[in-house]
């Protein structure tokens, strides 16, 4: 009964540790300025994607495609 | 006598000045020689103005001048500063016509296409349009962090100049791999500019 209740302790703790990791990376992603302007990237990660999948289907033969 | 005269001429001098304060200043930065130059000008000056985007001062004039003028003047609206940068993007989505959030999907939907070869075509367009677009963003971002007093002057020319050096290798590079390349590039100086700005 111990060990159950020590394995869903720590099951409960590793999962609010995850949550609250996930919150402060999406907090990062829109980080702000004290004055309110944003820092973060733009976006270009998605940009880097879409140039990935085209330049797949560059090379690929468009034939094919 | 000649008192009256210089007090007069200082003060003509003074009243064509006030009354035309943009027009001196965004020309006196326009003709500066170096893009450094023109950077430290521009993020200095009191007034909002439009000037000859640096992209296109270096393609020179032609048809691909023209265009990129062009381009510049549909999009430049949509860095309105008062818009957040939600809004930004959505404002240039709404201008190049992409309704799809990536490219994956919007090629999906090109399959069913009667026309997929240009479709393909209006999707490599309009991703390059929007990716360059990011980077206009960066750059009024840099401007508004300066102002802000965010940021020191010497480290937002640093980053506006090197910025605008990405902005032309991404429109120069003949492939989208050397594109994407540009656009990793540019990632990493947009970390690094937020570190040494002490802003990350």
């Amino acid at each position: 009964m111990k060990i159950l209740i020590v394995f869903l302790a720590i099951l409960l703790v590793t999962g609010g540790c995850a949550i609250v990791q996930e919150t402060e990376q999406k907090e990062s992603s829109n980080a702000m300025t004290a004055a309110g302007i944003p820092i973060d990237n733009a976006d270009l990660e998605q940009s880097l994607e879409d140039l990935t999948t085209l330049e797949a289907l560059e090379r690929a033969d468009v034939k094919d495609w | 006598m000649k008192l009256i005269l210089a007090v007069v001429f200082v003060l003509f001098a003074g009243l064509a000045y006030a009354a035309a304060p943009e027009q001196y200043h965004s020309a006196a930065c326009d003709d500066l020689p170096s893009m450094r130059q023109r950077a430290e000008c521009r993020i200095n000056l009191d007034k909002e103005y439009s000037p000859i985007p640096e992209l296109c001062r270096s393609i020179g004039g032609g048809k691909e001048g023209d265009a990129c003028v062009q381009q510049h003047a549909v999009l430049s609206s949509c860095l309105d500063r008062a818009k957040p940068a939600v809004l930004q993007l959505e404002c240039a989505r709404s201008r190049l016509g992409i309704s799809i959030d990536s490219v994956d999907e919007a090629l999906v939907a090109c399959r069913a296409e009667e026309n997929s070869a240009f479709c393909i075509e209006q999707v490599k367009y309009s991703a390059i349009s929007f990716t360059q677009f990011k980077l206009d963003i960066l750059l009024s971002r840099i401007e508004q962090l300066y102002r802000a007093g965010a940021v020191k002057e010497s480290v937002a020319v640093i980053y506006i100049v090197q910025i605008e050096e990405l902005k032309h290798d991404f429109y120069a590079a003949p492939t989208i791999g050397g594109k994407r390349a540009v656009v990793q590039r540019t990632i990493d100086s947009w970390n690094a500019f937020l570190v040494l700005g002490g802003l990350q």
